[in-house]
């Protein structure tokens, strides 16, 4: 009776080796989206700490980020997720928190995107750090919109001007 | 919708946010109230007010403001506030005049996909078409039309009713679209469509537009630019067509019995692709038998 | 064993002979092929596969239709021994709920690895449509799981084995829901003139018993020889007579499928296609399917000349496995291939979408992936009559009682 409850376990537990090699291949398969953030593991100073510490690239000049930056550090993708479900599913846009904003203020110069300016730097730094791969910009663009496609795209006339930003803040436009 | 306005101007006046989008909005609640009347905010939406705000702006940012030929019907009539959801009141539709159509070439195929950024890669049976040009041909007198066909947002969409996800979802005020959040890739929808409408991203996409995120291993379709709805204006190729030819398209709110689509619609016999199937689609057309 | 297993022995398979490790090496290997398969289209994108915004389901989807319905029915014989009392199936049971459960496992993997975003597995576990058949079938898939691993159970531990009858009831019941609901999938198509109809789920039914019935009789065919345990004439030949049987009402229901479609005008030009123009459709359709798969093998079951023969039933069962294939490949891709109406009575050009007969060549990597279904369904059979007490000792003719 043991012998074959064992035995019993033990193909269960085959079943199981099976189904996580399977499940283990998707989430593989999965997360090799080519726009996932993947960039090369920095360099490590023969001196320096074995993990380096993320120092993601600072914003844009002249802007403040939406929330004190402890607060996005630990929360952003809460209000990422909470927003976006009530935009794509309500139309509720030009609200507070947004991935088009952050990708607005945090584009840098991306040596992997030929030196155009796009959020993944400022995105992969610290999520390699914490090993979390992430898979937004498989959809959503990296890069702000260009002032040429800006001043082409009728579209963004009104109040989806998200591509131009002003150099100065709101408060202090004419 | 006032409260929120007024929220955004209190964060406007004491940060800056990094969002685009979001200043924009706040920059308008912020000029409405400068004109001394917070119920202002209500009329904003007007489109000849709001572009020559946002031409201003620009203009102060030290950047080209983009022209500024919007016309009266690519603005809706119906319009919703920033920051409310959308509402079941409003039935968006699409009534296209096939004979006008004829002269307008690929004028609607053209804006869409500038439009959202689906480019092919040379290969017809996988690359995207959100809307296509077909020509109907009656093969007992020969006379045919040529008509585009891109989802036809019905009020009973089989591709919602088979999602197993709940990804593919109609929007209350109509239009069908598919959260990418939420789409496993599984191509029931495709299955379903009467009109092949539906389009499985089949590779890496990038450089996407920044308004219209698409994504290899979900699907796709039409989604009467909402992003374009959700700032009150009309879709691309409803803008496209009607500028070649004034009259191709007309959109709008079908429960609304005084919009012109909802007049048109009264006044002619419209036709609905595959009928019979009782789906109710928010695309509609006239003259295919003239 | 105890009294209460009714006195049949069962065992494990004892040895690591070369044709077992040779069998597990092939096994592996097509496992090893899908799973490469499924890595390559997943991250170069569909585009690789044979696949289209026309051919919208392509093989793997015939895989792992086939694996699915087949698994339903592989659990006819447990079935017949739990709910229908037959003592003569009963030392068959534990192996026929084991191949339902791989066959299930293999089909569902290659379901899985097909999807657009097979990392968003927990999307589908998480977020449900219930209007959606497919959402049902999730539920009625991994519950079968559930089912079927319990009703093993019962009827494997002496202490449950009364309980092993309300559980084949139960398991019974549940395969004919899940049958139906994947025949539904196909049924539930109101757009497409190849499918919306009710007929799919009940000849989705037949299907499931035919296929699955044809799978295990080959598995016990194979299992017989490969451990060198005597097999009886008495349930070679129940077993093929009943495959011929399922496979009559098989072909019943096709009958009744493309008589009706026949008569509605609207369906002529896809019936048209698929049983007379078709090119490979219709090769598939009426040599595949009906000669090789249902006549040829019923002629083979029934036929004085054959009828004793353990090779010709051998043979009906492999090729009403090849006609299924045939059958489903026709019914997911042939059905897709005709275009569907868009304005009743009008020709359609212009676009790729529109015009024509789709083209469909699957791809190597379409073609790994289906194959590495029927590798897992097969690894794990094979495994579990390993390590598990799953075949008797002996299947000999003489009444098990006294084995």
């Amino acid at each position: 009776m043991a012998g074959r409850t064992r035995t019993f376990v033990l193909v269960l537990a085959a079943f199981a080796v099976v189904g996580a090699l399977a499940g283990g291949a998707f989430s593989a398969v999965a997360g090799e989206s080519p726009r996932a953030i993947k960039t090369p593991p920095p360099a490590v100073a023969a001196d320096g700490p074995r993990t380096p510490v993320p120092k993601p690239p600072k914003a844009a000049k002249g802007t403040e980020c939406v929330e004190p930056t402890a607060d996005m550090r630990r929360n952003h993708m809460i209000y990422l997720d909470h927003e976006r479900d009530q935009t794509v599913h309500q139309g509720i846009r030009g609200r507070k928190h947004s991935l088009r904003g952050c990708v607005e203020c945090h584009a840098v110069p991306d040596s992997a995107a030929g030196g155009a300016r796009t959020v993944v730097p400022f995105c992969a730094d610290c999520h390699r750090y914490v090993a979390v791969r992430i898979d937004c910009f498989g959809c959503h663009a990296t890069a702000p919109e260009t002032r040429a496609e800006a001043a082409s795209e009728s579209s963004r006339r009104i109040f989806n001007g998200g591509g131009v930003r002003p150099a100065a803040p709101a408060g202090k436009s004419p | 919708m006032t409260a929120l306005a007024d929220g955004g101007l209190a964060r406007a006046s004491c940060e800056c946010t990094p969002s685009g989008v979001t200043r924009t909005t706040m920059e308008l609640s912020r000029r409405e109230l400068m004109r001394g009347a917070a119920g202002a905010v209500l009329t904003f939406t007007i489109a000849p007010g709001v572009t020559l705000l946002v031409g201003s702006g620009l203009a102060a940012a030290g950047l080209t403001p983009p022209p500024l030929n919007i016309r009266r019907e690519d603005s809706l009539a119906a319009a919703r506030p920033p920051g409310t959801a959308v509402s079941p009141k409003t039935r968006w539709g699409i009534l296209i005049d096939l004979a006008k159509y004829a002269d307008v070439g690929d004028a609607a195929v053209t804006a869409c996909r500038n439009e959202h950024g689906w480019t092919g890669h040379g290969r017809p049976a996988t690359d995207p078409q959100w809307i296509r040009n077909v020509t109907v041909r009656d093969p007992k007198t020969g006379a045919s039309r040529v008509l585009p066909v891109f989802c036809q947002h019905c009020e009973n969409p089989p591709c919602v009713d088979v999602c197993p996800t709940g990804a593919s979802f109609r929007r209350a005020d109509g239009i069908v679209l598919v959260d990418k959040h939420t789409c496993i890739g599984c191509r029931y929808c495709m299955m379903a469509c009467p009109f092949g409408v539906r389009f499985f991203v089949h590779e890496n996409v990038t450089g996407q537009k920044p308004h219209s995120p698409r994504g290899k291993g979900t699907v796709e379709s039409c989604n009467l630019c909402v992003h374009r709805l959700d700032a009150n204006k009309s879709p691309a190729c409803v803008e496209a067509t009607n500028r070649a030819k004034p009259g191709t398209m007309i959109f709008g709110d079908l429960n609304d019995p005084n919009s012109e689509i909802a007049r048109a619609v009264g006044q002619h016999v419209v036709l609905r692709l595959r009928a019979e199937l009782g789906l109710d689609q928010g695309v509609l057309y006239k003259g295919l038998t003239q | 064993m105890s009294a209460m297993t009714g006195r049949i022995a069962y065992r494990e398979h004892g040895g690591w002979g070369v044709g077992y490790l040779a069998l597990v090496g092939l096994l592996g290997a097509l496992v090893v092929a899908g799973l490469g398969g499924a890595y390559v289209m997943e991250t170069e994108g569909h585009w690789v596969s044979g696949m289209s915004h026309r051919i919208v389901w392509g093989t793997p989807h015939v895989a792992a239709v086939f694996l699915i319905v087949a698994a339903s029915g592989a659990l006819n014989v447990a079935s017949l021994s739990s709910v229908f009392g037959r003592a003569l199936y009963q030392p068959l049971a534990r192996l026929s709920g084991v191949l339902a459960i791989s066959l299930l496992a293999g089909g569902l993997a290659v379901l899985v690895l097909d999807l657009g975003r097979p990392d968003r597995l927990i999307v589908a576990m998480t977020f449900y449509n219930f209007k959606s058949i497919f959402a049902w079938n999730i539920f009625l898939y991994t519950g079968f799981f559930a089912v079927a691993i319990v009703y093993l159970w019962m009827m494997m531990e002496n202490r449950m084995n009364r309980f092993s009858k309300p559980a084949g009831v139960f398991a019974f019941l549940w395969r004919l829901v899940l049958t139906t609901g994947t025949g539904s999938i196909f049924g539930f198509l109101v757009a497409r003139q190849a499918y919306d109809t009710a007929v799919m789920a009940p000849m989705f039914v037949a299907m499931s018993l035919a296929f699955g019935h044809a799978i295990f009789l080959l598995v016990v065919l194979a299992a017989a020889a490969g451990t060198g345990r005597p097999l009886g004439d008495e349930i070679v030949r129940r077993l093929k007579n009943l495959l011929g049987i399922f496979l009559a009402a098989t072909l019943y229901f096709v009958a009744v499928q493309h008589l009706t479609n026949l008569y509605i005008a609207e369906r002529r030009g896809i019936e048209r296609f698929l049983l007379a123009d078709g090119g490979v459709h219709t090769w598939l359709f009426w040599v595949g399917h009906v000669a090789l798969g249902c006549l040829v093998p019923i002629a083979l079951i029934f036929s004085p000349a054959t009828a004793g023969s353990r090779r010709a039933a051998a043979l009906a069962a492999a090729l009403a496995v090849l006609g299924g294939i045939a059958q489903i490949y026709v019914i997911v891709i042939g059905g897709q291939a005709y275009p569907m109406v868009l304005v009743p009575g009008m020709e359609v050009t212009g676009s790729v979408l529109d015009s024509g007969i789709a083209a469909y060549a699957p791809s190597v990597y379409e073609i790994a992936l289906g194959l590495g279904g029927v590798g897992i369904a097969l690894l794990m059979v094979t495994f579990a009559v390993k390590v598990l007490p799953i075949l008797p000792e002996t299947l000999a003719d003489a009444p098990p009682e006294k084995a």
